[in-house]
């Protein structure tokens, strides 16, 4: 079958093609225009704003890997911030104790979180609600060894006097270094993982997300892949989680409890869950609106509460789902 | 019975649930490149025996051999890489794909490229991504679907969903093709349009089973029919002699009247 000449489909391409391409290419303009929104408008409004930029960031590159993992193939985890933790502290311990530079100390913090999310990921055989409550689980073992390994992590105290980002004899001195070297990362992470969704694995991952049972029909090995998807996850997180100790200048377990995990998987709901792009701006808007409404800092979690039940009443693809269908109502009005 | 060697052969093969024999001891033998239709009453097991075959469930005895290789224990995964492909009663598929992705998706064993090249190669998951998406749209061609080939999922017609489904699977493309009550929800146009697709690939040298309760539409395009009651087989030969059988007929339509004369009496004993 395969050997019938390639123009015996001709006819039948050429209808469908553009509005093909128009799909591929939209995930390019949406990145593009994201990205540039992203580096421009914090270094442009400057001090507060860059702070809120380098708060954004993280969250956003962690937000990334949590939407393969959930979005796409569909595997809930409850204890994402375990694994910013892990690689939160690999980092800022590889640089202290080893005087690693930042890249050394950052590859090791996604390999330490990657190989986590591995062990976690063998919990895939748990079907249905209880892989669900083990990484809940996961999440409280890990901030409870965070807490209780005084000797290594400092306990509750912290860790204090992290260093400087510094790579191959630059050091990032201010703020806005350290935006950039941030900024860098999503913008890497982000643009490998749109080429990843629109190939062979994302295919696979978005299959097993959507009806398992089919993807295993049609041959696609479900197992390994929702483990391959929950490592890549958790390693992107640990990459996210290894910048927190330079933007806070300081680390301790409290930032990495169950409600950074429920933040990020909010993020990720409001900006459309299977969105890449979604995922990036649910990060900017979780970081940036609570900082705006301080006033009512005692009823944040209400905040986020009544923000993600109206989120998903009104627009329950995300914002990113509002903006395709948007897009799609402009482009088909404009055709002939 | 040709005296070709069969591509598939059931021997033995049973499946309990609890207390429930839901396939009972079943022997069947396919003979490759014919379409082979495997019928029987509500709860017969034709289901479940699809589901054995294609490994969803597995047997609780017996084996399974496809093309001369024992595969009772295989994943699913690994009967699709050896050339077993099946659709559902309902159709399953991936909601928010488009038709194309859809396609793309049972392209996923022959595909080459990998995690690494999805990110990183450049010129060669281009082209692989081109190639596939030429037989996806040549598949789309073949069950009438490649005007929707952007069309998301959640939005097709039930006709159009049975089509998509036949399309995936043959992305895949199998040797043996198991196609589960593929004409129920059809109107008579598109069953007509279905059984064109099936006789075409048969004429290809692909060999099919087929589930169905249409009685019509088996005897119009099987060689061979295998007939189920209870989870056991009662019948299997040419449509014409299987039609005829008397234990075919008892299983649909029940026993004679003088049957059921002394088990009224009994009941009327008891009360």
């Amino acid at each position: 079958m395969s050997a019938a000449p390639a123009n015996a489909v001709t006819p039948a391409q050429s209808p469908a093609q553009p509005g093909r391409r128009g799909r591929g290419h939209r995930d390019w303009i949406v990145f593009a225009v994201l990205m540039a929104i992203a580096w421009l408008l914090p270094i442009w409004l400057g001090g507060f704003a860059l702070y809120l930029g380098c708060v954004v960031a993280f969250h956003a590159i962690a937000a990334l890997g949590l939407q393969i993992m959930v979005g796409l193939a569909g595997q809930l985890s409850l204890g994402h911030a375990a694994f910013l933790g892990i690689g939160a502290y690999t980092t800022v311990l590889l640089e202290k104790n080893f005087g690693l530079s930042f890249p050394v100390a950052c590859l090791g913090a996604v390999f330490a979180s990657a190989l986590a999310g591995l062990v976690m990921a063998q919990l895939v055989r748990l079907s249905g609600i209880y892989f669900k409550i083990a990484t809940f689980g996961f999440g409280i073992i890990v901030h409870q060894i965070i807490s209780n390994w005084v000797s290594l992590t400092g306990g509750t105290a912290g860790v204090k006097g992290v260093p400087p980002i510094s790579f191959l004899g630059w050091t990032a001195t201010s703020r806005l270094d350290l935006f950039i070297a941030e900024m860098v990362a999503l913008t890497v992470v982000y643009a490998l993982l749109i080429r990843l969704t629109h190939g062979r694995i994302g295919r696979a991952f978005r299959a097993i997300g959507q009806n398992e049972v089919a993807a295993r029909s049609i041959g696609v090995p479900t197992h390994r892949y929702q483990i391959v998807a929950i490592t890549l996850g958790c390693a992107i997180a640990g990459l996210g989680g290894s910048f927190i100790p330079h933007v806070f200048r300081f680390v301790s377990p409290e930032t990495f409890t169950w409600h950074e995990s429920l933040l990020i998987l909010i993020m990720i709901t409001v900006g459309g869950l299977g969105s890449l792009a979604g995922a990036v701006i649910g990060a900017a808007l979780l970081v940036v609106l609570p900082e705006y409404l301080r006033d009512f800092a005692q009823y944040k979690m209400l905040a986020y509460g009544v923000f993600l039940i109206l989120a998903l009443v009104f627009m329950p693809r995300g914002i990113a789902g509002v903006g395709s269908s948007l897009a799609e109502r402009f482009g088909r009005g404009r055709r002939p | 019975m040709s005296n070709a060697a069969p591509i598939l052969s059931l021997r033995g093969v049973t499946r309990r649930f609890g207390g429930l024999v839901a396939v009972r001891d079943v022997d069947l033998d396919v003979v490759p490149g014919t379409i082979h239709g495997l019928i029987g009453p509500n709860g017969a097991g034709k289901s479940t025996a699809f589901d054995l075959v294609s490994g969803v469930t597995p047997v609780s005895a017996g084996t399974i051999r496809f093309d001369g290789r024992d595969v009772t224990h295989l994943p699913v995964h690994m009967r699709v890489e050896a050339g077993i492909c099946r659709t559902f009663q309902t159709p399953r598929l991936f909601e928010a794909m488009t038709v194309l992705e859809t396609v793309l998706t049972g392209r996923h064993r022959h595909a080459r490229c990998g995690f690494l090249g999805s990110m990183f190669s450049l010129g060669a998951k281009a082209r692989d991504e081109a190639q596939q998406t030429e037989v996806a749209l040549r598949l789309l061609a073949l069950v009438g679907l490649d005007g929707e080939a952007d069309t998301t999922v959640s939005g097709l017609s039930y006709g159009a969903r049975r089509k998509l489904e036949i399309a995936r699977a043959l992305a895949t493309e199998p040797r043996l093709l198991l196609l589960d009550e593929v004409a129920s929800g059809l109107n008579p146009v598109e069953t007509e349009f279905v059984a064109g697709i099936i006789r075409r690939l048969a004429a290809e040298g692909m060999t099919i089973v087929l589930v169905e309760h249409d009685m019509r539409f088996i005897m119009g395009l099987c060689e061979r029919v295998t007939v189920l009651n209870f989870g056991a087989r009662i019948a299997d030969g040419p449509p014409v002699s299987v039609t005829g059988d008397e234990a075919v007929i008892e299983a649909y339509l029940g026993r004679p009247r003088t049957d059921a004369t002394p088990r009224r009496e009994a009941r009327r004993q008891h009360g």
